[in-house]
């Protein structure tokens, strides 16, 4: 149920910053700012450095990509060939180990 | 000193006239903020950054408004912006918990401004509270005006409104205080 005083206690909560006082920071405020801004200045990122920036951080992503893929690719191949060079040799040691590669008169 | 001139020097980079100017209004921006952002803790900080960024914005203040204006204005979207990154981690944490990686954060304590009359503090502390569920350029011109103690005219500046629409905005955010308070003192 409706308190019947509700209305003249909400206007006396709206009304309740009459009177406000404003408040200031505490003492010394400025040393404070100052030691900040100090303290900013000399631990602030490199802005000229252009990796800095999303465009060239993207671009280096995609060099070191395309980098990583050439090195896949070019180490596969140099396997796929040494696997091909080292067949050979091996299949001749094996005969003449067993002594295949010899034609027999008998 | 006047505006102008303290303009011109702050312009040139002039230290002295850097610490006269945060002197002058250094309560102002301390007061604004803390009615925004309802914390005591987090207002110097953030009173900080507003006078960084004045000094770092210098050379772009053109003279279309008053000194004064300008750094309300500064002082007003540092505190919105404060608040919404609040809003949105207060709402991650609540994911977080909701599937079980982070806790909830606590309920804020409730805000007590120092600048209160000791007989409208209980008061103040409800109104305050329900300050917070305002839209905000509801809250921006209740705040300037209830708590910063601006006229109108200054208002519409800050917000770059007519007072027309100041007064207006006043209305609705009187209106929905007392929806809010209603509610509130019918719970409890």
């Amino acid at each position: 149920m409706e308190s019947k005083n509700l209305p003249e206690k909400i206007e006396a909560t709206i009304q309740s910053l009459n009177g406000i006082q404003r408040v200031a920071p505490m003492p010394f405020f400025y040393t404070r700012l100052r030691a900040r801004m100090e303290k900013e200045k000399n631990t602030a990122p490199i802005s000229w450095m252009p990796l800095g920036k999303p465009v060239w951080l993207i671009a280096t992503l995609f060099v070191f990509l395309v980098l990583n893929a050439i090195m896949i690719k070019q180490s596969s191949n140099a396997k796929n060939k040494q696997l091909s060079a080292s067949e050979t040799p091996s299949l001749q040691s094996f005969a003449s180990e067993f002594e295949l590669n010899n034609t027999s008169n008998y | 000193m006047s505006d102008q001139e303290l303009i011109l020097l702050l312009k040139k980079g002039n230290e002295q006239a850097f610490k006269v100017l945060v002197e002058n209004w250094q309560a102002m921006v301390f007061n604004t903020v803390l009615g925004m952002i309802q914390d005591v803790q987090e207002s110097e900080d953030l009173s900080q950054e507003v006078f960084i960024q004045v000094f770092q914005s210098m050379q772009q203040f053109r003279g279309d408004s008053k000194l004064s204006t300008w750094i309300y204005r500064i002082a007003v979207s540092k505190s919105l912006d404060w608040t919404r990154k609040k809003k949105a981690k207060k709402r991650i944490n609540i994911m977080k918990s909701l599937i079980g990686f982070g806790f909830k954060d606590a309920e804020p304590s409730e805000f007590v401004h120092p600048g209160v009359l000791m007989e409208n503090k209980e008061s103040a502390i409800v109104l305050f509270k329900a300050m917070q569920l305002l839209p905000e350029n509801q809250r921006v011109a209740l705040t300037l005006i209830k708590v910063e103690g601006l006229s109108y005219e200054e208002v519409a500046a800050v917000m770059e409104l007519t007072v027309k629409a100041v007064e207006a905005l006043m209305h609705r955010a009187k209106e929905n205080l007392r929806k809010r308070l209603k509610e509130y003192y019918l719970k409890t």
